[in-house]
């Protein structure tokens, strides 16, 4: 390979040819330590090994043993993340939501948020496995698994969370008992009236004839899960779930000028009262565009890490925090250099201003068959509103 | 033959450093002429000036001294392409600088299309710009360029991020891009002087043919400016200068430049 052939990516890693593979620090440890030197060539490697270098000769104990690091874990875990950020557009393949306009989907979005807080468990779980099953229809699955697999451990844990929180530790009240002095009085006339109450009124609601009902579901030392904390969590755990699902939904198959130019519509009657429409669509379509870069950047800033072959056990956790404050400190710095350079850029391009810059279409015009499955797709999507919106009405 | 950018910079500091209190002479007596129609490269070490010439020329920088005449539009490529693109998707991105115009959405759809059939990426018009490898984007960034119809295109580094492969394919493009632009023009001449044949007589019509295609010269397509430190590059050139120490040492032809080059002791 020649030399121009291994000239760096913008950010990333050189490449480096395979007998150069081992990380120099290793090599500069001195030779009485020899555990310890294992143990950082261990480390190096598998960080190297996250940023894409597949070290030769690693065992596979080694490198669980790396694992035990956190510090890399973490590394290993952002650098094994797609190169393609969360919820950024996706073109192909073309499914039903692709048809749908950006109005749309943004209305089923807000929709689907407001049945979601208002309705009943079982209609939960109902929004909850049709965006699942929209999910599954739309992306390809290298996509949706990834992506329902770190959905779903976010909301089990907030599930978990809030279904032994909500009861579980009762809170620190202040003694509602009455004084001895009074209790004593209290019981005196009291004692009748009870007695005569216990004789009218039935043990338990099973004896007038009504459904069993049990407030405590389950209880186990200090774990209480009664159908209040039960709701609570279904009712947390069910509108992140749809508010983060179909947000990434719409922006998966809407490109992102098309998104923005709807908030810009759905916003323009606002412009009449003196609301910066125009900015706002601006920046939301830079805000849209950043998203990518300031994951790019992240990830740049990782895998350099990743190469330098850091020594996380070393480091302890107070070189770890350091480490970490530094790199984001570091990520702030580069995102706003690399804003600055696109300003210079967009001013090169011709720009002088949202309000003297019309951000252009370039989308082909929409042949006439196009627009029969565009206004389709747009029926179906608001017809499975409606239906939800209903089953909320009616399953209570 | 016409010169499509001219200029005389006595003298340019750059102003990220002037506005921290220091004033640093970066272009020194620099005189540069680019014939039009032509790929012409800026040759010269790093921190020679180069850029901040090509800054100049783009009305980035303003020379304290001097003068600077470039045709007009005029497109300019930033070395690194993250920071040229701006928009999420490659269409919109390519349509960005067209936003100052007043243009219908057919026209808007057709210049797109065009622009980035020239960089031979019309298939990616919707793909995400994160999506795409370095060399991608460089070309989207020509293709935003491109789309504005430039007269002089002002091409700052563009392979310094990229790999091999990479480099070739912008380097071919922006020498397709000259050769289809030429090819372009010496067919209106044709045209335009057999129009001018068939309306006159024979006599008047060569002379009339003689002007068209005198016409035709002084706009004579599109012109690059290629700035690079890569000697291997000079293949694709049709003219070169080396810039040394803030100024224009020297301008010729690649062959006339490697020979120079080889009396300054490069390995040519």
């Amino acid at each position: 390979m020649s030399a121009i052939g291994c000239a760096p990516r913008s950010g990333g890693v050189p490449g480096r040819p395979a007998h150069c593979r081992a990380a120099p620090s290793a090599v500069l440890l001195p030779p009485r330590r020899t555990r310890r030197r294992q143990l950082h060539m261990q480390i190096n490697a598998a960080a190297v090994s996250a940023a894409g270098w597949q070290g030769q000769g690693q065992q596979p104990q080694q490198q669980k043993k790396e694992k035990e690091s956190m510090g890399a874990r973490i590394l290993a875990g952002v650098l094994n993340l797609s190169s393609a950020p969360y919820s950024s557009y996706i073109p192909e393949p073309k499914t039903f939501l692709h048809h749908a306009s950006a109005e749309a989907k943004q209305l089923w979005t807000v929709g689907v948020l407001l049945v979601m807080a208002r309705a009943s468990p079982p209609v939960r779980l109902a929004i909850a496995a049709l965006l699942l099953a929209a999910t599954v229809a739309a992306l390809p699955a290298r996509l949706w698994r990834s992506q329902l697999a770190r959905l779903g451990g976010l909301c089990a844990v907030l599930f978990f969370f809030t279904i032994i929180g909500a009861e579980g530790v009762p809170p620190v009240l202040s003694d509602r008992s009455l004084p001895a002095a009074a209790a004593a009085a209290a019981a005196g006339s009291a004692g009748g009236a009870a007695a005569a109450a216990a004789g009218e009124l039935p043990a338990s609601m099973a004896q007038l004839g009504g459904p069993p009902y049990r407030y405590v579901v389950f209880h186990f030392w200090f774990i209480t899960i009664t159908k209040r904390s039960l709701n609570l969590a279904l009712a947390l755990t069910g509108l992140t779930f749809a508010a983060l699902q179909s947000a990434s939904l719409c922006l998966v198959t809407t490109p992102p000028e098309a998104m923005a130019r709807a908030v810009g519509r759905a916003l323009s009657p606002l412009g009449l009262l003196g609301l910066p429409v125009r900015e706002l669509v601006l920046t939301t379509l830079l805000a849209l565009r950043f998203m990518a870069t300031a994951f790019e950047e992240a990830r740049n800033l990782c895998l350099g890490l990743a190469s330098r072959g850091i020594n996380w056990r070393q480091q302890g956790l107070r070189g770890t925090v350091a480490i970490c404050v530094g790199i984001a400190s570091k990520l702030f710095s580069n995102l706003m250099a690399r804003c600055d350079n696109i300003a210079v850029a967009m001013s090169a391009r011709g720009f002088q201003g949202p309000t003297r810059h019309e951000l252009r279409a370039a989308s082909p015009p929409v042949p006439a068959h196009q627009r029969v499955q565009r206004l389709a797709a747009d029926a179906g999507v608001l017809l499975m509103l409606a239906a939800l919106a209903a089953a909320a009405y009616l399953v209570v | 033959m016409a010169q499509a950018c001219t200029a005389t910079a006595a003298s340019a500091q750059r102003q990220p450093q002037r506005r921290r209190g220091i004033s640093k002479k970066v272009l020194d007596r620099a005189s540069l002429e680019v014939p039009r129609g032509s790929f012409h490269m800026l040759l010269g070490a790093n921190g020679c000036g180069k850029s901040t010439l090509l800054r100049v020329l783009a009305g980035l920088f303003q020379p304290d001294v001097g003068q600077v005449h470039v045709d007009a539009p005029c497109g300019f490529v930033f070395q690194n392409p993250d920071h040229q693109v701006v928009m999420p998707t490659v269409a919109a991105d390519v349509a960005f600088g067209l936003g100052r115009y007043q243009l219908a959405p057919a026209a808007v759809h057709a210049v797109v299309q065009h622009s980035l059939a020239q960089v031979r990426l019309a298939e990616y018009a919707e793909r995400p710009t994160s999506s795409l490898s370095g060399g991608q984007k460089q070309r989207v960034a020509i293709a935003g360029a491109l789309a504005e119809c430039p007269q002089v295109l002002l091409l700052d580094e563009l392979t310094t991020f990229l790999d091999y492969e990479d480099q070739e394919n912008v380097l071919q493009c922006v020498r397709r891009i000259v050769d289809s632009s030429r090819r372009q023009q010496a067919q209106q001449v044709q045209q335009q002087a057999a129009a001018g044949a068939a309306g006159a007589g024979a006599a008047a019509a060569t002379a009339g043919g003689q002007q068209v295609a005198h016409a035709a010269a002084e706009e004579a397509g599109v012109t690059a400016l290629w700035v690079t430190h890569r000697l291997e590059e000079l293949e694709y050139a049709d003219s070169v200068s080396y810039m040394d120490g803030g100024r224009i040492a020297f301008s010729g032809s690649p062959a006339e430049m490697k020979a120079y080059m080889r009396r300054l002791g490069a390995p040519v």
